[in-house]
């Protein structure tokens, strides 16, 4: 039998599946504490990645001077310097992956959670069809 | 008047609703013509991509395609004109985009478009516009986006200033070439406070925004023009090569005007348009028609017109024999 009401949460749902919801049940397919972590491990690879690149673009900019001191150079406090900087910037990203993840999770689940509740009330609705208590 | 605007706001809402689909990839067709045309009329380096044929297929792969790709369109034009001129640069400019990418966008997708739209405004004189629609609509977050917008627009900035007096043919001319535009950014003192400007102006419309009076959005953008044009107008007094008086004062004008339409025309960011979606279930496919209703209708309009009734000496007209003005009366 058609419903008006099963038809509106039908809708709601597809929508729903169309769009945030495929990143949403992608996401919770995880565990909260799982999902933050390898967003993060993620993001300290990007954010190493990142730093490469601007140590690179650093040294390129000095690159006369290197090559006219390469026997000179505190290689010492270069490297402390540049590791210095590496750790402080992993310790920001982690924080801040986990601040950005831990929030899109638990926006996701709450989304989610409704999802499945109209997936419940649909659920009941058929199998009480199917016995013949309710019509649609 | 405000009647009239409000009418033409529901209208222009309507109209978004009904054809949302077209309207979304005609003005992404022509905000990516103008996105493409700027860039080639500022850095016009690569004759191939300059003509108007490639332009406009672009436009039309980008306005067909998801945003991200007009992103990747937009990025490859600038580094195809700036391998033109150098190619090491342009791997310069590729690592710069790597890294915004890696270090800010992959948390904040959507502050991409602040990024982009940033140089563009300053090539049409209107960055001032940018800080206070960001702090209307996005908030803190677009602080660091604007500041990045800055910082790729005086990037592109130095390297067309710099491309004008060298060549940069050689590999020693191109480290030279590079090493002169980092100067010129750790030099630029006009672009360091125009990034501290636009973060406070940022965040004093955020703020007042945010505060539960009549008319916050308003007296948000009055007071956060007030403060940019004010600080542009000091900072231009004692830096040298910031921008002049006259374009201050014009730009703010016109940023100021346009950041008011924006908010008056401030519809829900994630609306959405008429949609069309399938399902079934064991026992019907569903092929659903959804239409958003709208709030306001049409202007309803009633005109009545009252005159004055010559006396019949009619007595069961009640009106007449107490003399009072019946179609007014009725009208109440």
């Amino acid at each position: 039998m058609l419903s008006k009401k099963k038809i509106k949460i039908m809708f709601r749902m597809a929508d729903y599946e169309r769009g945030k919801g495929k990143q949403d049940l992608n996401i919770i397919k995880f565990y909260k504490n799982d999902y933050v972590r390898l967003n993060m491990i993620k993001s300290l690879i990007c954010v190493t990645f990142a730093y490469l690149l601007i140590v690179g673009l650093v040294a390129m900019y000095n690159i006369g001077y290197i090559i006219e001191s390469t026997f000179d150079l505190p290689y010492r406090s270069i490297v402390i310097w540049i590791a210095g900087i590496y750790i402080a910037l992993l310790v920001i990203y982690a924080f801040i992956s986990l601040v950005v993840y831990a929030f899109k999770y638990d926006k996701a689940r709450k989304r989610v959670k409704q999802y499945f509740r109209y997936l419940k009330y649909l659920q009941k609705n058929y199998q009480s069809d199917e016995d013949g208590i309710v019509e649609g | 008047m405000i009647l009239r605007l409000l009418d033409f706001k529901e209208s222009v809402k309507q109209l978004c609703e009904k054809y949302g689909m077209y309207i979304k990839v005609l003005f992404k067709l022509l905000a990516a013509f103008v996105v493409f045309s700027i860039i080639n009329n500022e850095m016009g380096y690569n004759n191939t991509v300059n003509s108007i044929v490639i332009v406009a297929g672009l436009s039309v792969i980008s306005a067909l395609t998801p945003d991200a790709v007009f992103i990747v369109i937009t990025m490859f034009l600038t580094v195809v004109h700036v391998y033109s001129i150098s190619p090491v640069l342009a791997f310069v400019i590729i690592a710069m985009y790597m890294i915004i990418y890696f270090m800010y966008v992959r948390f904040a997708p959507k502050q991409v478009y602040v990024i982009l739209i940033l140089p563009v405004l300053y090539a049409v004189n209107i960055p001032y516009v940018s800080p206070l629609v960001c702090g209307i609509f996005m908030g803190p977050v677009s602080i660091i986006s604007n500041i990045i917008g800055i910082f790729v627009y005086y990037m592109f900035r130095g390297i067309i200033d710099t491309a004008r007096v060298s060549d940069g043919s050689s590999v020693s001319n191109t480290v030279n070439f590079f090493n002169i535009i980092v100067d010129n950014l750790r030099n630029n003192m006009y672009m360091f406070a125009s990034m501290i400007i636009f973060s406070v102006v940022i965040l004093v419309t955020y703020i007042i925004r945010r505060q539960k009076i009549k008319h916050a959005a308003n007296i948000a953008l009055l007071i956060a023009s007030m403060i940019s044009v004010v600080s542009f107008l000091i900072v231009s007094a004692f830096i040298k090569g910031s921008d002049t008086m006259f374009e201050i004062l014009t730009g703010s004008a016109a940023s100021i005007v346009i950041a008011y339409i924006a908010s008056f025309f401030r519809m829900s960011l994630d609306y959405s348009g008429t949609k069309h979606i399938q399902f079934e279930d064991d026992e019907y496919y569903y092929y659903v028609k959804a239409v958003p209703k709208l709030s306001v209708s049409a202007p309803d309009k009633q005109v009545k017109t009252i005159h004055a009734q010559n006396p019949t000496g009619n007595t069961a007209n009640i009106a007449e024999v107490f003399n009072v003005d019946y179609n007014l009366s009725k009208k109440d």
